[in-house]
């Protein structure tokens, strides 16, 4: 008897975890909204996703603060419903209302329950996070990847997300700013002499840690007509920093050495000239370590700011094409574009 | 026949305990099925696990369905299934050691279980192997840890905590270098995930994959729980009470592995449940293995339901589940300590 | 017979001092042996040779006229209960939960004690006094009460024979004479019993035979009234010892000299 009391108490836990589990028959469901047509989409991971198909309509929410520049620039402010910022302190001067928005976690995080609450038409994550595109998937709503660690993808992110939300227009104006931007680079970078052609790095947040031959910042130093040693230093993650050691890097022993605006440092710029260990370094005996600005809003993050970084590199490799008004011509100028003002030096941290 | 009576009726309050906690567990399940950012009023949580599951009706959102049915049964299924597994081996553990100070973590079982299912990603493998490769690790991390004792010729309880700890620091040495070497991109956001202890992520379909594991060594402890007592009297004891120790031991040991290891491959590692929760039983209806391991389980399906619940309330990014179990457990464990000072010389 | 051995040889490592040598003894039905010697002579390692908690180098232990190498730990268990020196076990179960334990021999594997096993259990806690205590917690009892609710463990699994080692031990005067007055009610049941001890007049009381463990290995065995000599009484202590016949008690009792 004691037995027979206690297997029942125990079957009927289980029975409860079980049924959990089990499927019935279901109850009626009673749509948040009408059922509305949906669009397919090529996202940048190669998926096709279903969304409404008013685009002009569609609400979206993201936990990746890479897409948050992509959403402000396109100027949908009343339909971001939630976005992670890597920096609020930059849209709060543009005036950008969508600093207003919700947050429903982070790149690493994301918090289901605050994306069932807040329930946009579509949500954004970064690329391969299946787990957040699972949760999105099991809360029926669809979830759309995005990536901007090159100028090609920055591009390809601004044309898919013109064609999510309904403003194609505004997406095609930037793509051609940015095309335009390039190519003047590309005519710029076309006139230096093979022989004045100069090498340099780009140096993470750590002493031994520099952008590996994949990384943004490596390719904008190409760009702009300097010579990349990195060649074979890749990171462990693809399109991610290397830890190649600071022995290595005194090895590269480049003409310059940038420092990357994107992350917090681990040392100081000072540690450069004052670290005896550095003096050897010719970027360094000539003084020419610099960091790309600015403080508020990185030009060299995955996002449209990477035109200023090469500008601003190639300024500092070759003053003489690139000269300080031209640059600054250019960050006005994209300052305008983008924001629809432009900010000095000592608003948001750049000098050259 | 007096006195049979009386013992009857001891064993009525134990049953009676046991649904007083079944009750409360059901109450927890409510209450954890309407917290959360999104609101759910308890009467449309009801409507929807009763619409969804058994088909009766009731009207609800798409969204509210969404939820309930996507997000927190599949968390709060999980939660409870593995608070009950790491309790009931937890148990098992220390009546086959004989020593209330150990738990399926102090053994090394977790990070085991931990590495073995981390290598099975490094493979590339999923679904069964996963739990059998999480298996395996414990079962090679539990065997290390009763080894070095024996090797040492040294039965005494401290001996078989150090050796314990050894193990587990040996493990997750072992378990930062396969980390080292995995695929950044794609394994070790997946690796990470064990070694935290999360429910954020757990789909019904992970639970589904290592349900038989947990519940068929369950049940077969649950059946030998006698025999338990017996094993924790020591081996010698055992012995000559006729008892085919080999056997049981390595059963018992058997079971209470692989429900650690089915545990770890649905949530990761998490701490201090094996230890705090058969103690706390213990403590309410005593070291009789046929009373605790219903009851220890209860406890622990209650307790790591309502820490999960808790930490999904209350904190914007999700924080690791093992973060609040470490921070109440281990104060109720000094508590329960302090209680017991008498018992633990 | 219910215990035989013959020829038993034991040392716990190979090639060194033989714990036992050659030993041979019997024991049947309701009697009753007491195995003296010194300190380290082996006395708790022949008992756990007769118990097959240990397997001697060679020589047999037979229970029942049945070799042990060839039966089953349950089997050695329904013939043959051990009651181990005093320990406190790791978990505080209640004294019937632990005189329970001793049902085991006659449980399955996967099965647990039923109504029947209770009402055993009950009994002998009464018989031997403990009923007060059954629900209380065996690490919170007396020495002595645990030893009784050990000799209640070894009951229950009605045995033919039960093994005691050092039953007296740790035990205070009046404690150690109830002891000895169980293992004798217990001779008198029909019990074949065996127990260890440092006390020649634990052995004259419980009469029997008494068996000699010197630290050659090698054992005498004999009446109590005949084997328990001055002469022995020394070689196996290592001092003078008179025995001197007592009217009040009509027994010889053992009288260790002056300081």
């Amino acid at each position: 008897m004691r037995n027979l009391k206690r297997a029942a108490a125990l079957l009927l836990v289980l029975v409860i975890c079980f049924s959990f589990g089990a499927c019935g028959k279901q109850g009626t469901v009673q749509p948040d909204k009408p059922k509305a047509d949906t669009i397919v989409i090529t996202d940048m991971m190669g998926r096709e996703v279903e969304v409404p198909a008013d685009t002009k309509n569609t609400t979206v929410a993201s936990t990746y603060g890479v897409v948050t520049p992509f959403l402000s620039t396109l100027q949908i402010p009343d339909r971001v419903l939630a976005a992670n910022f890597k920096n609020k302190q930059f849209f709060r001067l543009c005036e950008d209302p969508i600093i207003n928005t919700g947050n429903i976690g982070t790149t690493v995080n994301l918090d289901s329950e605050a994306l069932a609450a807040t329930n946009p038409d579509v949500y954004i994550c970064k690329i391969s996070d299946q787990e957040k595109i699972d949760i999105a998937t099991r809360l029926g709503i669809p979830a759309v990847t995005l990536s901007a660690e090159i100028p090609e993808e920055v591009l390809k992110a601004y044309e898919m997300l013109g064609k999510l939300l309904g403003c194609e227009e505004r997406a095609q104006a930037i793509i051609d700013y940015l095309k335009g931007e390039l190519a003047d680079i590309d005519d710029l970078a076309a006139k230096i002499p093979e022989e004045d052609k100069v090498t340099a790095i780009c140096m993470g947040s750590l002493l031994s840690r520099v952008a590996g031959e994949d990384m943004l910042q490596t390719m904008m130093i190409e760009r702009v007509g300097g010579k990349s040693v990195v060649k074979g230093i890749v990171g462990e993650e693809e399109r991610y920093w290397a830890d190649c050691g600071v022995e290595k890097v005194f090895e590269l022993d480049p003409d310059y050495i940038f420092v990357t605006s994107s992350a917090v440092l681990d040392y100081s710029m000072d540690d450069f000239y004052t670290d005896s260990s550095w003096s050897g370094m010719i970027a360094v005996k000539n003084r020419d370590v610099y960091q790309i600005p600015a403080k508020l809003d990185s030009w060299d993050m995955p996002g449209p700011g990477f035109i200023l970084g090469m500008y601003y590199m190639m300024h500092c490799m070759y003053p003489d094409v690139c000269t300080a008004e031209m640059l600054q011509t250019e960050v006005n100028d994209y300052y305008n574009f983008f924001y629809g003002k432009t900010f000095t030096g000592e608003e948001i941290g750049y000098e050259f | 026949m007096r006195r049979l009576a009386t013992n009857s009726k001891k064993n009525f309050y134990a049953v009676g305990f046991d649904l007083l906690l079944l009750a409360i567990l059901a109450g927890c399940i409510v209450m954890a099925l309407c917290s959360g950012k999104y609101p759910i009023t308890p009467k449309e949580s009801l409507e929807v696990l009763f619409g969804e599951v058994f088909g009766k009706g009731g009207v609800y959102s798409e969204m509210t369905k969404n939820v309930v049915m996507g997000l927190r049964i599949p968390r709060i299924t999980a939660s409870i299934l593995c608070g009950v597994m790491l309790a009931m081996s937890g148990v098992a553990y220390q009546s086959i050691f004989k020593n209330p100070l150990i738990s399926p973590d102090f053994l090394g079982v977790s990070n085991g279980a931990c590495i073995g299912a981390a290598i099975a990603i490094l493979m590339g493998l999923g679904g069964i192997y996963l739990s059998g490769f999480a298996f395996l690790g414990g079962i090679l991390a539990v065997s290390i840890t009763v080894l070095i004792p024996t090797i040492l010729k040294s039965e005494s309880n401290i001996m078989l905590v150090l050796s314990g700890v050894i193990v587990g620091g040996a493990m997750s040495s072992i378990l930062g270098f396969i980390k080292y070497v995995a695929d950044p991109e794609t394994e070790l956001a997946a690796i990470t995930y064990w070694t935290m202890g999360s429910f954020s992520y757990v789909t019904m379909a992970e639970i589904k994959s290592v349900i038989l594991t947990m519940v068929i060594p369950m049940l077969i402890l649950f059946g030998m729980s006698w025999w338990l007592d017996i094993l924790s009297m020591g081996e010698s004891e055992a012995k000559s009470l006729g008892v085919n120790i080999k056997l049981i031991r390595n059963v018992a040991i058997a079971c209470a592995t692989l429900m650690t290891a089915s545990s770890v491959c649905i949530s990761g590692t998490i701490g201090w449940i094996g230890l705090v929760i058969p103690h706390f039983a213990r403590m309410c209806v005593g070291p009789n293995n046929t009373k605790l391991i219903p009851t220890a389980g209860l406890m622990g399906g209650i307790f790591l339901l309502l820490v999960d619940t808790i930490t999904r309330t209350i904190s914007m990014a999700e924080m690791p589940v093992s973060i609040l179990t470490g921070l109440i457990g281990a104060p109720f464990y000094a508590v329960l300590l302090y209680r017991q000072r008498k018992t633990i010389s | 017979m219910i215990i035989e051995t013959e020829k038993l040889c034991f040392s716990y490592t190979k090639g060194g001092r033989q714990i036992l040598k050659d030993i041979d003894l019997s024991l049947g039905e309701g009697e009753v042996m007491s195995i003296l010697g010194p300190n380290g002579a082996g006395k708790s390692t022949l008992l756990n040779c007769i118990a097959t908690l240990l397997m001697p180098d060679s020589g047999i232990v037979r229970l029942c006229g049945k070799d042990t190498r060839e039966m089953k730990p349950k089997e050695v268990a329904s013939i043959l209960s051990y009651v181990p020196q005093n320990h406190v076990p790791a978990f505080s179960y209640t004294v019937f939960n632990f005189v329970l334990m001793g049902r085991a021999p006659k449980v399955g594997m996967f099965e647990r004690p039923k109504d029947e096993d209770f009402e055993i259990v009950e009994k002998t806690l009464e018989e031997i006094g403990l009923s007060e205590l059954k629900d209380k917690p065996y690490t919170e009892i007396s020495g002595g009460e645990r030893q009784q609710a050990t000799i209640a463990r070894a009951m229950v699994a009605e045995p033919k024979a039960i093994l005691f080692d050092e039953p007296t031990a740790h035990l205070d005067y009046g404690n150690q004479l109830k002891t000895l007055r169980i293992i004798k009610s217990l001779k008198e049941k029909g019990y074949a019993i065996i127990i260890t001890t440092h006390n020649p007049d634990h052995a004259i009381m419980l009469g029997g035979t008494t068996a000699i463990l010197d630290r050659e290995g090698r054992l005498t065995v004999g009446k109590s009234e005949e084997i328990i000599t001055e002469e022995r009484l020394r070689q196996v202590y290592g001092t003078e010892l008179s025995l001197i016949h007592m009217d009040e008690v009509d027994r010889d009792v053992c009288v260790p000299p002056n300081l």
